[in-house]
């Protein structure tokens, strides 16, 4: 099944790839995310996956730093494993708010897709508060098991970061 | 300017260090507002060199970058005939900020609000209505324009890293550092042209001093960072070295990676995760570049700056002071023009390990949040530091706090405390 969606006056394609099984990926990125299940959430990328969470500035600089960067699942694995087992940080919950998910471009095996992102953060003891707010530019392609991430580029908007960036963005 | 710092703070409370000097250091030092206020006269404002920027951030005539030293907005710049200059980014006639871009190339700055124009050294060129509009209005007849530029700092540049201070009759930073700790800085700033590879940013709840404390306490760096531990990159058993200038000030903490995932010498480091391995090592994946045995050099220069290298990853990391409670942390990332791709990669990977998202320095930042809370409901109360002996001497080993010691004996003397 193929759709489009109208982003300004631009239109662009879905392609081959199915709308709602692109948006579901989305969905479950931000539940396993927020349920603490790293595990099952690594799944949803290939593993010559690469995920990065940078600054804006640093993109509007041209200026190759990211965040985090994660140039392979296992490599995106290890950060877990230091998250899960090695990491001292207080205790959160997080909420992954995505909206604006949309296809804006690529080629029969791929899928560029952009979407928004908002992080709630609540520390213990704390009111939640906004950690982040910025831009997914992805690249899912297609696997026997449903769509999954290539590349992940979380883009944050404000150059402060609150404190820590702890679960991935 | 002077003035003396009260015995009682202004809500009654008692402002006296405890008896027992260097080895104390009571808990309102973090959290007394007016003594934050006087630290940013005595210490961001008085004789120091803060860092401002690498000059590689600003290579060509009019490139600009904005920041900040102590709490006060500046803008770095590079005139026309190649001068850097930091000038206060405040107009001198009602005080608008007039540079609001990051970064950028400009030949002048213009406030927006009454469109004084200022020259990339501060100087104002010109302002609207000077000499009033058919015969009404203008500024006085002895107004002078020169009277009323960008406040300037004073400037200095070592191999590429540019410091400024309020205080413009400061001894050269050569002398400032001392003859050890100047070592160490040209040992990462050796001449070679510096190449930046981004920044990261970070606010965290706590008093600026605690990241300095931070950085000068190899002891908890053994203990706190299990990742560092587990991967040998910084352990207790390994060989190390803490030096300071004459003055305490600055300090440079130094270590020797282990080849060994074996931990000797104590039982006590009890979190290092054995069975750990690296399911992608070019996470880490470190390589010798400088010359010497030392595979970690942090070194902290007063008042504002910390210069990192942990294997290849190399970093200012600069301190603005936001209130008693509150600082940021500015990490410039970067690397030298001579880098193959091969080392710009390895540090772009290595970033994994530092920063707000850190696999190490997320701990500090998280354990800062927590000493800030503790602090705030102690005011009674002194931390301890007596780890390593109750002395101010250099040491070869990193069981110790004593950089945090002379730390503290050089800003009492500065406070007046």
């Amino acid at each position: 099944m193929s759709a489009t969606v109208t982003v300004g006056r631009h239109r662009t394609s879905w392609g081959s790839f199915d709308a709602e099984a692109v948006r579901a990926l989305y969905d479950d990125y931000a539940a396993l995310l927020d349920d603490g299940d790293y595990e099952s959430w690594l799944e949803l990328f290939v593993e010559g996956a690469s995920y990065r969470a940078v600054a804006r500035e640093n993109v509007e600089r041209g200026l190759p730093l990211a965040t985090v960067r994660c140039d392979s699942r296992a490599m995106l694995a290890d950060r877990l494993d230091a998250l899960t087992s090695t990491q001292f940080f207080a205790r959160r919950l997080v909420r992954h708010i995505v909206t604006a998910i949309r296809p804006v471009g690529g080629d029969g095996d791929s899928l560029h897709v952009a979407a928004n992102f908002v992080v709630l953060e609540t520390l213990v003891d704390e009111s939640t508060k906004v950690h982040s707010a910025g831009a997914y530019r992805d690249r899912v392609v297609a696997t026997g098991d449903g769509p999954r991430f290539a590349e992940k580029v979380a883009v944050y908007d404000a150059p402060l970061v609150p404190t820590s960036l702890i679960v991935p963005l | 300017m002077t003035f003396s710092i009260a015995e009682v703070d202004v809500q009654g409370r008692e402002r006296r260090w405890p008896a027992d000097g260097p080895t104390r250091v009571p808990f309102w030092v973090y959290t007394d507002p007016e003594l934050y206020e006087r630290e940013q006269e005595r210490i961001f404002g008085g004789p120091s060199w803060s860092y401002a920027a690498l000059a590689c951030e600003i290579p060509a005539p009019g490139d600009f970058v904005r920041t900040s030293v102590g709490e006060t907005p500046v803008i770095v710049t590079r005139d026309r005939h190649g001068l850097v200059h930091v000038v206060v980014n405040r107009c001198a006639h009602r005080g608008v900020v007039v540079c609001h871009e990051p970064a950028g190339n400009a030949s002048t700055f213009t406030c927006p609000y009454h469109q004084w124009q200022y020259a990339s050294d501060g100087r104002l060129l010109g302002l609207p209505f000077k000499r009033g509009v058919g015969g009404h209005g203008g500024m006085p007849a002895d107004f002078e324009n020169h009277a009323h530029g960008l406040e300037r700092l004073a400037v200095t540049e070592r191999h590429g890293v540019v410091f400024a201070s309020f205080d413009h009759a400061l001894p050269p930073l050569e002398q400032y550092l001392g003859a050890t700790n100047l070592g160490w800085f040209d040992r990462v700033f050796d001449g070679r042209e510096l190449r930046v590879l981004g920044y990261q940013r970070q606010t965290v709840p706590a008093n600026w001093k605690l990241m300095f404390e931070n950085i000068k306490d190899p002891y908890h760096a053994s203990l706190l960072h299990v990742f560092l531990v587990t991967f040998g990159l910084f352990r207790a058993d390994n060989p190390s070295k803490t030096q300071m200038d004459p003055t305490g000030q600055h300090s440079v903490l130094v270590s020797q990676r282990s080849e060994s995932r074996e931990v000797t010498g104590t039982d006590d480091i009890k979190r290092v995760r054995a069975d750990l391995v690296l399911r992608d090592p070019r996470l880490l994946d470190p390589v010798r570049e400088f010359p010497g045995a030392a595979t970690v050099v942090m070194q902290t220069i007063w008042p504002n700056l910390i210069v990192q290298q942990q294997s290849n990853t190399l970093a200012m990391r600069q301190l603005v002071p936001r209130s008693v409670g509150e600082f940021e942390l500015h990490w410039t990332y970067f690397g030298y023009t001579d880098d193959d791709e091969a080392m710009t990669t390895r540090r772009l990977r290595q970033a994994n390990l530092m920063g707000p998202a850190g696999l190490v320095s997320i701990d500090d930042s998280e354990v800062m949040r927590l000493a800030q809370l503790g602090a705030a409901a102690g005011h009674d109360h002194d931390a301890l530091l007596e780890m390593g002996g109750r002395d101010l001497a250099d040491t070869e080993h990193m069981v110790t706090e004593v950089a945090i010691r002379a730390f503290y004996d050089h800003y009492r003397e500065v406070m007046g405390l």
